[in-house]
């Protein structure tokens, strides 16, 4: 507990401490229970026909899973999640693998050859994806 | 604890068993009068203990119980005691009441004394004791989760028994024995945190 040494002895002085004052708080409240006025039971009959207020048992439940939804769409709001409107990832990786080769075209002139090589290898549903946008980007150039 | 003992009682006055199919099957309602005054003691010492000390507020407590019991009572079939089935739907709303009121984890607790009353008349010094411990314990206890309470509270100051807790948890007995003893423990560091002298 809270990285305490745990003491067997301890704890049973511990359980017989709680248990005590458990019992002891039980005793006294004897006191102050008898003095309430007994409850009333046409009240409570009326009260137990009544039918149960709605607002009391899935109102809150719903009022809760509504105020997580709008946090929800808050937070969509103010992220505003959308595509880049710098450019899509292949348009970047053509660019900055011709930026490291100044005087060409790199990707066209040695790196395409050797992609369109390996695009029929197995692999990845997600790197599949990620060739075929670089092709195609390629090939739109 | 101020009820009369369960063997002697059923000598002079029916079984609470009795009494709720009379009020069930026929609707007597002196039958309910005599089951609600029965067990509003040990449920008053269950919600002055855990909840507070105000009058109001225990006793509407008391009544959101009691209306509780009564729409549930058409569902005691008797399979076990009816004071089982009393806790059961008690420690139902204690929970909800303990969860509702923001009490788990959260207040300072006046000393009760002090509680809705700016001029108290002095206390014995005794029952000062007694109301100071019950705070303190209170404030203690809140470090538990409200259902962990209820079940301390019933087998410490109610004397229930483990496997009767389990039945009215739906927890095996062993489960029921190692939170009481973690609830404990828990309760007795926080008294200790909260610098309490014996």
């Amino acid at each position: 507990m809270n990285g305490k040494t745990r003491d067997p002895h301890h704890d049973s002085d511990h359980d017989r401490l709680v248990t005590l004052l458990v019992r002891e708080a039980a005793a006294a409240a004897e006191g102050p229970a008898s003095r309430m006025p007994p409850p009333d039971t046409d009240t409570i009959i009326r009260a137990s026909c009544r039918p149960v207020d709605m607002f009391r048992t899935w109102a809150p439940r719903v009022a809760a899973a509504a105020a997580v939804l709008a946090v929800a769409v808050g937070a969509l709001v103010i992220v505003q999640p959308r595509r880049t409107t710098v450019g899509s990832v292949p348009e970047h990786l053509t660019t900055f693998v011709n930026s490291l080769y100044p005087g060409g075209d790199y990707v066209m002139d040695n790196l395409a050859p050797v992609m369109r090589a390996y695009s029929n290898r197995t692999g990845s549903d997600y790197m599949a994806g990620i060739w075929q946008l670089v092709l195609t980007e390629i090939d739109g150039r | 604890m101020g009820e009369p003992a369960p063997a002697a009682d059923a000598l002079i006055s029916p079984l609470d068993e009795e009494l709720a199919t009379r009020y069930v099957h026929a609707g007597d309602r002196e039958a309910l009068d005599c089951l609600v005054r029965r067990y509003s003691p040990r449920l008053r010492r269950l919600l002055i203990t855990l909840v507070g000390t105000d009058p109001d507020e225990v006793m509407d407590a008391e009544q959101e119980v009691f209306v509780a019991l009564v729409r549930k009572l058409h569902r005691y079939r008797g399979a076990s005691s009816f004071a089982t089935f009393f806790y059961r739907v008690a420690r139902n709303r204690v929970i909800d009441l303990l969860r509702s009121r923001g009490r788990y984890r959260t207040r300072i607790v006046s000393m009760p004394a002090a509680e809705h009353n700016p001029d108290p008349a002095p206390l014995p010094e005794d029952l000062l004791l007694d109301a100071e411990r019950t705070a303190l314990l209170r404030v203690a206890m809140k470090r538990l989760s409200p259902e962990d309470q209820v079940l301390l509270y019933l087998k410490d100051g109610e004397g229930r028994g483990v496997s009767e807790l389990g039945e009215l948890t739906g927890m095996p007995a062993g489960t029921v024995k190692s939170r009481l003893a973690r609830s404990r423990r828990k309760v007795a560091y926080a008294l200790e945190e909260l610098g309490y002298e014996r």
